[in-house]
C-alpha cells in the first residue's frame, strides 16, 4: 500500500492511476496533518508494508517536518519514506535521505521509474517488518530467561569455560551445565556461536 | 684688513640704526603723543609760574604802598598835632590876669574852627582845675570834662619835659579822646599857666587824614596795649590783606597808627585765576588723555576691521560658491574668485560692470529682479532661485541663487549679495544617477524575474508531474490490455485538463516577462489581482504563509501600465511574506484588499510581520537601504516610482501587529 502526501489533487489522482496500473493499491492524502493523524490512528495498518509519498512542499506542515514528527512518535517505522522534491531542491533531498528518508523523486519523473523505486520500497517495508517481528522474538526469550540464566549467558558470551563461570558465581561446574542447557533450549540455539550471532544482531537493531 | 674693518663698521652702525628705527616704530605712538603732551605740561607750568609772579608783584606793590600811606598819615596827624601846640602856645595866653578875656575867647574860637578834632581848651588853676573853658563851635558843654588823675600825669609829664605832654588815651562821654596839657606863659612873668586840650581821637582820624588816603583805606588807632581806641571806616572795613602799622610818637605818649587796606584782596582773585588756570590745565590733559585713548582705540577699531576685512576676502577667495556684491543699481561691487571662475571675466572686468547685462537674459533677470522684490517684502521663501546664467562664452549654466540684501552700516539697504552655486555638475551627476536608477529598475526588474520564473518552473512540475503519471498509468493499462473505456476516457479528460493547466502558468510567465513598452491602458483591479494571484500563492506557499484577498465589489478601473502595477503588487507582497520569516507558521498572514478611496482605489498589502523598526522607518524609501542580506534596496524606491508616475501615493502603516503598505491609485475617469 502506498500512501501519497500531496496538496495537489491531480497528482494525486494521477499517481493513483498509474499505481492502479501496476496493481498497486494507495491512499491520498490532502496534506501532512491528515498522514499525521492517520499514522496516529493506523494500528494493525502499520504491521502491513506500505510506503510513503511525501511531497517536500506543501502548505501547513511541509514534508520535511511530517517525516521527522513521525520519526520522533516512532510512528510507521516499518514504511519507508520517499519525497517528491522539485526542480533545484536536491541538498534538501540529500538532509531527507541523512535524516533516514529512503529515497527521493525529482518531479516531474519518468513514471514508471518512480513504479519500480515504490516497489523497493514496499519490498524493504516487508524486510522491515520481518526484522521487526524476530526482534520481537529475541526480546521474548531473553524476558522468559531467570536471573541467573542470564548471568551465565553474559558469562558464557564473554567466551569463558564453565568451571571459570562457576567460580565466579560461587556454583559448581555441573549446575553451570545446567543453566547453559536451558539458555540453549529457550533461543533454539546448539553452539554458543549461534547464540553469540543471534544476540549480535539484536545488538545492532538496538 | 681695513676694508673689511670698515665694512663691518658700517655694518655695525646700519645694524644700530635699523634697531633704533624699529624702536622708534615700535614707540611711535608714545612718541607722537609726547610732544604735545610735552607742551601742554610747559604750558601749564608757565601759566601758573606767570599767575604766581604776577600775584607777587601786586603784593609787593600794594605792600609798598600802604606802607607808604601809613608813612603820609602819620606824618599828616604829626604835623597837625605839632602844628596845633605851637598855635595854643602862642595864643594860649591870656591877655590879662585871670581867665581869657573875650578877645582870647574870641580868638581861641578862631582857632578851634580849624582845628575840629579839638573838643575843648580849657585853662587849669593852680590846683589844675578848670578855670575857663573854650568848647569846638556847637558843642554841648558838661560833656568835655576830663578825669582829674589824666590832667595830673598829663601835668607831671609837661613839668618834667617843660613842655606841651599828652595822657593816655581816655575814654570821655564823646569817646575816646586824649588830653594834653600844655604850658603856656602868663601875664605874670615868672609863672606859667596849663592849657588842657582835649582831643577826640576819632575826629582826629577823620579831620586830619587826607580824603586821597581815607578812600583807600580803613584807619586804627591803638594804644600801648595794643587796644584799638579809635578807628574810621569811611570806605568799609579794612580786609586785613594789606596792612601796615606805625607808631605814632605823641610828647607824652606813643598810639599805633594802622591801616587796612580797602582795595585789598588781590589773594581771592588770584585764587580764582589760579584755580582756573589748573582746571583748564586738568581738562586739557583729560582732553588730550581722551584724544589719546580715542586715537587708541581708533587703531584698534582700524586693526579689526582690517583683519575682518582680510579675513572676509580670504573667506570670499576659498569659498567654492560663488560671490557676487553689487550696488541697487545692478553695479557689482565683489565678485570672488569662485564666481570669475565660473563665468570666464576676470574680478577687474566684472566689478563696476553691470552684471544683468553681463551675466544674464533680459527676461530671466527679470523674473529674478521680481523675485528680489518679493523677497524683500517677505513674499517669497528664502529658498534658493534656480535659474540660468551666461558665461563670457555666452554658454547658459543652471545656477541656484541665493540672495541677501546688503546693508550698510547704518541698516539701510545698499545692495545685495548673492551666493551662486555653479549647477552643471550636479545637473550631470543627476542625470548620471537617472540612468544609474533606470538601469537599476531594469536590474531589478530581472531579478523578480528570474525569481518567479523559478517559481513558476515548479508550478509547472506540478500539472506536468501529473500528466506524465496519467499517461504512463493509461500505457500500463493498454499494455496489460484489460482497459475500462470509461476509466481511461477520465484519466485522460483530467491528463487535457492539467496541459491546459500548465498552458496558463506558461502564457501568465508570458504576459509578465514580455518587454512592453510603459502604457496607459484602463486597467481592472480585480485582473490585476488576479494576474498576480498565482505568483502571490506560490511565494505564499513556499513560506508557509496563508493568503487572504478581499476585494471591494465594483472598484473603478485604473489607468496606467498594467504590467508595472503588478510590478509594485508583487513587490510589495514579496516583502510582505518574508517579513514574516521569523513569526510563528501560525500568524503568518498575508491580507490583500482593495477598497474605494478619495477617487480612486487604495490596494493595502498587510502582513503580521515584526514592523518596520523606527530607524529604518525613514529610510525605508530610500534606494540602497535594505533590510535583507541579499537585497539591492530598490523595491521599495521603484514602486514608489511607478505609482507616483501613475499619479498616486505609495505609503505605509506600523500596526501593533505587523505593517500595513498602502498604494492608492486614482480612478481612469
Amino acid at each position: 500500500m502506498i500512501y501519497i502526501v500531496d496538496d495537489d489533487d491531480a497528482l494525486r489522482d494521477a499517481l493513483a492511476w498509474l499505481l492502479k496500473s501496476r496493481g498497486i493499491g494507495c491512499l491520498g492524502f490532502e496534506s501532512a496533518e491528515r498522514f499525521l493523524q492517520f499514522a496516529r490512528l493506523a494500528g494493525p495498518a502499520a504491521q502491513q508494508p506500505g510506503c510513503v509519498l511525501l511531497d517536500i512542499r506543501m502548505p501547513g506542515m511541509s514534508g520535511e517536518e511530517l517525516f521527522s514528527r513521525l520519526g520522533g512518535e516512532r510512528l510507521c517505522g516499518a514504511w519507508p519514506v520517499i519525497f517528491l522534491t522539485g526542480h533545484g531542491m536536491v541538498p534538501m533531498a540529500v538532509e531527507a535521505l541523512k535524516g533516514g528518508a529512503f529515497d527521493f523523486v525529482e518531479k516531474p519523473s519518468s513514471d514508471n521509474t518512480l513504479v519500480s523505486r515504490l516497489e523497493a520500497a514496499l519490498a524493504e517495508s516487508a524486510r522491515r517488518i520481518e526484522q521487526l517481528a524476530s526482534a520481537a522474538a529475541l526480546k521474548a526469550r531473553l524476558a522468559s530467561l531467570t536471573p541467573r540464566e542470564r548471568e551465565v549467558m553474559e558469562l558464557m558470551l564473554l567466551g569463558l569455560y564453565n568451571k571459570v563461570i562457576g567460580d565466579r558465581l560461587g556454583i559448581s561446574m555441573r549446575t553451570v551445565e545446567v543453566f547453559r542447557a536451558k539458555v540453549f533450549e529457550k533461543f533454539g540455539v546448539k553452539t554458543a556461536v549461534e547464540l553469540a550471532s543471534l544476540l549480535a544482531m539484536r545488538r545492532q537493531e538496538a | 684688513m681695513l676694508p673689511i674693518a670698515l665694512a663691518r663698521t658700517r655694518h655695525f652702525s646700519l645694524h644700530r640704526a635699523q634697531q633704533a628705527l624699529r624702536r622708534a616704530w615700535e614707540h611711535g605712538i608714545e612718541a607722537r603723543w609726547g610732544i604735545p603732551a610735552s607742551i601742554a605740561f610747559l604750558l601749564v607750568a608757565a601759566a601758573l609760574l606767570l599767575v604766581a609772579l604776577a600775584t607777587t608783584k601786586e603784593r609787593s606793590e600794594a605792600r609798598e604802598q600802604v606802607i607808604m600811606d601809613t608813612l603820609l598819615a602819620r606824618e599828616a596827624i604829626d604835623f597837625q598835632i605839632k602844628r596845633e601846640i605851637e598855635a595854643l602856645q602862642r595864643i594860649g595866653t591870656p591877655a590879662g590876669p585871670g581867665p581869657f578875656g573875650p578877645d582870647d575867647v574870641e580868638r581861641l574860637r578862631r582857632f578851634l574852627r580849624r582845628a575840629r578834632e579839638i573838643q575843648a581848651v580849657t585853662l587849669l588853676d593852680e590846683n589844675l582845675g578848670p578855670l575857663q573853658r573854650v568848647l569846638r563851635d556847637s558843642e554841648p558843654d558838661g560833656l568835655a570834662q576830663v578825669p582829674r588823675e589824666i590832667v595830673e600825669a598829663a601835668h607831671d609829664k609837661a613839668s618834667e619835659l617843660g613842655k606841651a605832654a599828652f595822657s593816655r588815651a581816655f575814654q570821655s562821654p564823646r569817646g575816646p579822646s586824649l588830653a594834653l596839657v600844655v604850658p603856656v606863659p602868663s601875664a605874670a612873668a615868672g609863672t606859667a599857666n596849663y592849657l588842657c586840650v582835649t582831643y577826640l581821637l576819632n575826629d582826629l582820624l577823620q579831620e586830619v587824614i587826607p580824603w586821597t588816603l581815607a578812600q583807600d583805606y580803613a584807619f586804627t588807632l591803638a594804644d600801648v596795649a595794643d587796644t584799638v581806641v579809635a578807628r574810621r571806616q569811611s570806605v568799609g572795613r579794612g580786609l586785613e590783606a594789606y596792612t601796615h602799622q606805625l607808631p605814632l610818637e605823641l610828647p607824652g605818649t606813643t598810639l599805633r597808627l594802622g591801616l587796612d587796606s580797602v582795595r585789598g584782596a588781590p589773594f581771592w582773585i588770584t585764587s580764582v585765576l589760579r584755580g582756573g588756570i589748573a582746571m583748564l590745565a586738568a581738562l586739557l590733559l583729560w582732553s588730550l588723555w581722551a584724544l589719546w585713548r580715542d586715537h587708541k582705540r581708533r587703531l584698534a577699531a582700524e586693526q579689526r576691521a582690517g583683519e575682518e576685512a582680510a579675513f572676509r576676502r580670504t573667506m570670499g577667495h576659498c569659498a567654492v560658491i560663488g560671490l557676487v556684491a553689487r550696488d541697487l543699481a545692478g553695479k557689482v561691487t565683489y565678485a570672488n574668485p569662485a564666481f570669475c571662475e565660473t563665468v570666464g571675466y576676470g574680478e577687474d572686468e566684472l566689478v563696476g560692470a553691470n552684471w544683468a547685462q553681463v551675466c544674464w537674459t533680459a527676461e530671466l533677470h527679470e523674473e529674478y529682479r521680481r523675485r528680489l522684490e518679493d523677497l524683500l517684502h517677505g513674499r517669497s521663501p528664502k529658498s534658493a532661485h534656480q535659474t540660468f546664467l551666461l558665461r563670457r562664452s555666452g554658454e547658459r549654466f543652471p545656477a541656484a541663487l541665493y540672495d541677501a540684501p546688503l546693508l550698510n552700516a547704518g541698516g539701510r539697504q545698499v545692495g545685495w549679495m548673492s551666493c551662486i552655486v555653479d549647477l552643471t555638475e550636479q545637473r550631470q551627476v543627476e542625470e548620471r544617477e537617472r540612468l544609474q536608477q533606470e538601469r537599476l529598475q531594469t536590474a531589478a526588474r530581472l531579478t523578480t524575474m528570474g525569481e518567479l520564473a523559478s517559481c513558476l518552473a515548479h508550478e509547472l512540475n506540478q500539472p506536468l508531474g501529473a500528466i506524465a503519471s496519467y499517461l504512463a498509468g493509461s500505457q500500463n493499462m493498454l499494455r496489460a490490455g484489460e482497459v475500462d473505456h470509461a476509466e481511461l476516457l477520465r484519466v485522460l479528460g483530467s491528463a487535457s485538463a492539467q496541459t491546459q493547466r500548465a498552458g496558463q502558468v506558461i502564457r501568465r510567465v508570458h504576459r509578465f516577462v514580455r518587454k512592453q513598452e510603459p502604457q496607459r491602458v484602463e486597467v481592472d483591479v480585480g485582473g490585476l489581482m488576479e494576474e498576480c494571484r498565482t505568483l502571490i500563492e506560490l511565494q505564499a506557499k513556499r513560506a508557509r504563509v496563508k493568503v487572504e484577498t478581499c476585494l471591494e465589489p465594483g472598484l473603478p478601473a485604473l489607468r496606467g501600465d498594467p504590467v508595472m502595477l503588478q510590478q509594485v503588487i508583487l513587490n510589495l507582497t514579496r516583502n510582505a511574506i518574508e517579513a514574516m520569516g521569523d513569526v510563528p507558521v501560525a500568524r503568518r498572514r498575508l491580507a490583500i484588499s482593495a477598497v474605494r478611496d478619495d477617487g480612486g482605489v487604495r490596494i493595502g498589502i498587510r502582513d503580521f510581520g515584526v514592523g518596520i523598526p523606527p530607524e529604518d522607518a525613514e529610510r525605508i524609501f530610500s534606494p540602497f537601504h535594505t533590510t535583507k542580506r541579499e537585497g539591492m534596496g530598490m523595491g521599495l524606491p521603484i514602486c514608489r516610482s511607478i505609482v507616483e508616475t501613475h499619479g498616486g501615493r505609495l505609503w505605509f502603516e506600523v500596526l501593533g501587529d505587523g505593517t500595513v503598505f498602502n498604494c492608492w491609485l486614482g480612478a481612469s475617469t
